[in-house]
């Protein structure tokens, strides 16, 4: 059909991704996974000095997976700051809708950049500055350090 | 664009560490632009010194930066701008010139010229150059010591009304050997002549180890007299080093070695003895015998250091907060500049994850971080 010629890449199905993501993460493990939803959970180190996070991917296709840190809880700054680039519920937000579709690998996607919050979520708590940038320029932590 | 330092991306936490430290030195020592400004102010001086109206025109001299300036350990104070020391040698020797007389002389001249009138002020041994907003120059007029011989020189010192001995070339010496001790992977580095000003990823762990050592001294005795003085422990950092190629290790190890000799000293019964690398004769801690508190106070505080420094060592994520508490503000934006660091690499797609979720230099073997913008709910 014609409609065919502009559709270059398909979604990729659940057990592509859970494959992928288990390949590439072996400490991952998907605790449900039923029809086209998927729950993954594994540890996480960003770096040698990091914590080690346990995570949740929820994964619906086609939707934004839903990211949220098990353990450890994730700490607000002294003064009750909320925490930078979540949504409501302390979920992360890792990317915009424009960087991310269903024909991307999580593992090669979603995950990579979890990493990254997960680090400039360090920094920015002994520092009160994210360094990751992103969007909402005008919050505080985006100012320039001094 | 710089690129990213390797040894952040490893995956080994003491390497990171120690490119924090390297950071943390950074925002201490002087900066390069007041470097380069310092050594044309004292070529300044140089040039004003052999022109005319000068009393030593004609004579052989020279002027070298010596101290921290010279060993690369500069450390910013707590409050005002950095102090620099520098020696204006004249080839002559000591015993044909009245110390109290060259001091004056030198102080009058600059007194009395036109640039230097009101920046100059005249201390114990030395004339100061005060560079508002920018460093104190301490120039110290000094003859050569032909009896000792080598670099030894004598300087005025208006408290003894006499000369002092000194040897800050030799010191310098010393001191860059002690740094290269039992290594040859980083003789490449140690070739640079020290007085050139040092990138702090190009120095040496001992030189890093001093500044550290410095920076605690400052913040813990706050400005009390008592604090021991930098040449006290630039000597015994470089006495008690034992090579390790490892910033972090090298406190570790000197803390260690430093606590262990006042310790074996204690059982004595007698004071440590921190004799002057460069004229093993003097005494460089002489001043305790007078002062019982200031030697009291220095045991304490490297007790004090090398318990803190261990917990800082093993305390995981916190390890930031309490180098915090050891080295102060320089260490938040060390930590602020290593994730830019990082982001900049990120930005350029030089990073990856491995399966552990690690973040690395981008290889076959990990996944590249692609680029995204971090969102989230306003």
């Amino acid at each position: 059909m014609a409609r065919h010629r502009y559709i270059r890449q398909k979604w990729l199905t659940i057990s592509q991704q859970d494959w992928l993501v288990r390949a590439r993460y072996p400490q991952f493990r998907s605790t449900s996974n039923r029809g086209n939803r998927i729950v993954w959970t594994g540890d996480l180190q960003p770096t040698a000095r990091s914590a080690c996070y346990r995570v949740e991917i929820t994964y619906v296709v086609p939707r934004r997976p839903e990211i949220r840190v098990l353990e450890p809880e994730l700490h607000k700054r002294e003064g009750g700051e909320r925490l930078p680039h979540v949504f409501p519920g302390d979920l992360l937000c890792v990317h915009e809708a424009c960087d991310w579709n269903a024909t991307m690998m999580i593992a090669a996607t979603i995950i990579p950049w979890l990493c990254s919050w997960l680090y400039f979520y360090e920094v920015w708590l002994d520092t009160g500055y994210w360094e990751g940038e992103g969007t909402h320029p005008e919050w505080r932590e985006h100012k320039p350090a001094a | 664009m710089t690129s990213p330092s390797p040894a952040f991306f490893t995956e080994d936490s003491r390497s990171q560490l120690d490119d924090l430290l390297m950071l943390v030195c950074e925002e201490l020592q002087l900066a390069r632009s007041r470097h380069q400004l310092a050594v044309q102010r004292y070529e300044s001086v140089s040039r004003v010194l052999e022109g005319d109206g000068s009393p030593f025109k004609g004579m052989g001299f020279c002027i070298y930066p010596q101290g921290s300036m010279a060993l690369g350990t500069t450390v910013r104070p707590l409050e005002g701008p950095h102090d620099l020391d520098f020696v204006f040698e004249l080839e002559v020797s000591h015993y044909l010139v009245d110390p109290m007389r060259l001091l004056m002389e030198f102080y009058g001249f600059l007194k009395g010229h036109g640039v230097y009138k009101d920046l100059v002020s005249l201390k114990n041994r030395c004339v100061r150059l005060s560079y508002a907003n920018e460093f104190y120059m301490d120039v110290l007029p000094a003859c050569k010591d032909y009896a000792l011989g080598g670099t030894c020189i004598q300087v005025p010192d208006r408290k003894l009304a006499g000369w002092s001995p000194s040897n800050p070339k030799g010191f310098a010496r010393w001191f860059r050997a002690a740094s290269v001790s039992s290594r040859g992977l980083l003789l490449e580095k140690a070739a640079e002549p020290v007085p050139r000003q040092q990138e702090a990823e190009d120095k040496l762990p001992l030189q890093l180890t001093v500044q550290l050592m410095k920076r605690w001294r400052d913040l813990y005795y706050n400005g009390v007299e008592l604090a021991p003085i930098s040449i006290v422990l630039t000597s015994l950092a470089g006495r008690t080093y034992g090579g390790e190629e490892s910033t972090s290790v090298t406190l570790s190890a000197v803390l260690d070695r430093i606590v262990s000799a006042i310790h074996a000293a204690d059982l004595r019964g007698e004071r440590l003895v921190i004799t002057n690398p460069s004229n093993e004769l003097e005494d460089l801690s002489e001043r305790w015998d007078n002062n019982p508190e200031a030697y009291e106070a220095f045991k304490t505080g490297m007790r004090w250091f090398h318990q803190a420094w261990q917990r800082t060592l093993n305390a995981g994520r916190e390890t930031n907060r309490l180098l915090q508490h050891l080295f102060g503000e320089p260490v938040q934006r060390a930590v602020v500049k290593q994730a830019q660091r990082l982001q900049e690499a990120r930005r350029s797609s030089q990073l990856g994850v491995r399966p552990t979720g690690t973040i690395a230099l981008a290889a076959p073997s990990v996944v590249s971080i692609r680029p995204n913008t971090f969102h989230g709910a306003a």
